[in-house]
């Protein structure tokens, strides 16, 4: 439609005011604008629930630098993002290798559909159904090396040596399931003609698969990556609630990502702490760290797009 | 079929991939019987079957726990959610995605940048302000919460799914005399069904799950919501050591969502990847 013309105009004015402007300022209000305000509230030292708010400048991103358990925090969620992208995205690309060669529709969906059914399902019954199968005297997963003459192998998974792989596992069962389906939209967008000649060349399907359909879906790859990073910071139930199934304590810090260390310091309900000032620097950290690795993840991705 | 040395990663991939659905599913068969077993029998470990099928664990969390109570609350608070969010979502995303005007390139980034905000973020500027006019602690604070979160993703799947309805229709309706909220009325929202409810079963699965904002704007146990009722039952059943209760819980929470999800799995699937088509 040539949008510019008179008719356009008189027509659709008042349909572009109506729909726009109340969602836009619910959304600035409620979304954009707190993140001001945070920034703001992020300068003071206040609990939040009296009226004295002392100025301190940036004296609370000064205590965060030096705040060991805040640092921790920043370095299992770089661990999340950096281990899990490696774990998550290897695995979704060689279920997408082997689901895209499935010839029966059918198959092809079930598979799918079970491996996406955990992302559809309550973080708090997840967390727990995993630390029912990893719990070290009647867990699944020991029960079953056991069985299979393996017992050597069985672990105490939700000691302290073992819980952040605990605690990784189970993001990674659940992750690959939310990218699979992802990939799989994208492998099925490219044109079968790009693999005929491939097919009569007679390259396996392996390398078709790392040859042709790879390097056609790198957009998705990037945008899997930036998702996942995101994901790594600001995921929290599965965290909060793992350990809890049998301790009934907070999240232990060695699996405690900066989401969950954020809610504490503010929420906490444990052991109430309720600094919200120092919680709202954290989350300004959180979006600037995030900003950040998103930026870099674009900016690596920039030098090779592939136009089909 | 021939083996051939060439498709070994195939093998192997595929192996993998089936001892993978092998364990979820075994996994799920494991939760629902061990969710008849009384504690002592689940401490007697994994194979043993459980002697009778007795219900007593699921009357126990769903009526004393309360857990029926949790589920009510959770489908009030997410259906409204969720077609408050369509109803304000639809008009924006028509709009935004058929109609160029200043400031459109904008607003539609702006919604995008939107999905990557995570809550925690804004959780705290949020709880001042919504106990200032005295919306924490109720359901109705909580739908509001959860119609403004879900809107960022909800304008994205719906603009992606507008841009593949042709215009043709609705020019020929414009050259007729139209006007354009008759022709978005009767013309593109019958065309645009399908993805509306996409959208509208994805919002309704996510926000059924939804823990973070339950868990900090929402504390009295009357208003608590599927998963911050869970939750708040794991800490009551391992002080008892009532683990067959707590197995039954999870299984009460897991198996609506599952079952939900399985009858709907294509339009989900479908409503998620809408974007991802070319062009």
């Amino acid at each position: 439609m040539d949008y510019n013309s008179q008719i356009f105009k008189r027509r659709y004015k008042s349909l572009i005011l109506i729909t726009t402007i109340p969602i836009l300022s619910f959304y600035f209000i409620f979304m954009i604008f707190p993140i001001l305000e945070s920034l703001y509230y992020s300068l003071f030292d206040w609990s939040g629930f009296t009226a004295e708010m002392e100025f301190k400048g940036l004296g609370n991103y000064l205590e965060l630098s030096s705040d060991n358990l805040f640092l921790q925090t920043v370095w299992n969620s770089f661990k999340y993002v950096g281990l899990g992208s490696v774990v998550i995205l290897g695995i979704t690309l060689l279920f997408t290798y082997a689901i895209t060669n499935y010839k029966s529709r059918k198959l092809k969906d079930f598979v799918q559909m079970i491996l996406f059914v955990p992302n559809t399902i309550s973080p708090v019954a997840l967390a727990l159904l995993w630390s029912f199968v990893l719990n070290t005297r009647w867990g699944l997963l020991n029960s079953i090396l056991k069985g299979l003459g393996l017992g050597f192998l069985a672990r105490g998974w939700m000691g302290e040596d073992y819980i952040f792989g605990a605690a990784l596992s189970l993001l990674v069962w659940i992750h690959v399931g939310f990218f699979i389906v992802i990939y799989l939209a994208a492998a099925a967008r490219i044109p079968d003609s790009l693999y005929e000649s491939a097919k009569i060349d007679g390259a396996t399907s392996w390398k078709q698969f790392v040859k042709i359909t790879i390097p056609l879906i790198t957009d998705i790859i990037e945008t899997s990556l930036v998702l996942w990073t995101i994901f790594s910071f600001k995921i929290f139930g599965y965290l909060y609630v793992f350990s809890t199934g049998g301790a009934g304590s907070d999240a232990p810090p060695a699996i405690r990502n900066i989401s969950v260390q954020l809610f504490l310091t503010s929420f906490g309900k444990r052991t109430p702490i309720n600094r919200l000032a120092y919680g709202s620097a954290m989350a300004i950290v959180l979006l600037i760290m995030l900003a950040l690795l998103v930026y870099i993840i674009r900016k690596l991705f920039k030098a090779e797009v592939i136009e089909y | 079929m021939r083996f051939k040395a060439a498709e070994i990663p195939k093998y192997i991939i595929n192996t993998f991939l089936v001892l993978w659905i092998l364990f979820t599913l075994f996994m799920f068969v494991w939760l629902i019987l061990s969710s008849f077993k009384s504690t002592r029998e689940i401490y007697r470990g994994v194979w043993a079957l459980p002697k009778t099928f007795k219900f007593d664990n699921y009357f126990r969390v769903l009526t004393d726990f309360g857990l029926l109570r949790f589920m009510w609350n959770s489908l009030i608070v997410v259906l409204s959610s969720t077609l408050l969010v369509l109803i304000l979502s639809t008009p924006i995303s028509y709009v935004l995605s058929k109609l160029k005007f200043p400031g459109s390139a904008a607003i539609t980034i702006s919604f995008i940048i939107g999905i990557g905000i995570p809550i925690q973020t804004i959780f705290i500027p949020l709880y001042l302000m919504m106990s200032k006019i005295n919306a924490t602690d109720s359901l109705i604070g909580l739908v509001w919460l959860y119609t403004i979160t879900s809107l960022p993703f909800t304008v994205y799947l719906l603009i992606g799914f507008f841009k593949t309805i042709p215009s043709t229709l609705e020019e020929a309706a414009m050259i007729d005399g139209a006007t354009a909220s008759q022709s978005f009325i009767k013309i593109m929202l019958p065309m645009a069904r399908s993805g509306i409810i996409s959208s509208g079963i994805f919002v309704f699965v996510m926000l059924w799950k939804e823990f973070l904002l339950a868990l900090v704007f929402i504390s009295a146990e009357s208003k608590q919501t599927i998963s911050l009722g869970l939750y708040s039952l794991v800490t009551k059943l391992t002080y008892t050591g009532d683990w067959g209760g707590l197995f039954a819980g999870v299984v009460l929470v897991i198996l609506p969502s599952v079952v939900f999800y399985s009858c709907l799995a294509r339009k989900f699937i479908a409503g998620l990847t809408m974007g991802i088509g070319k062009g």
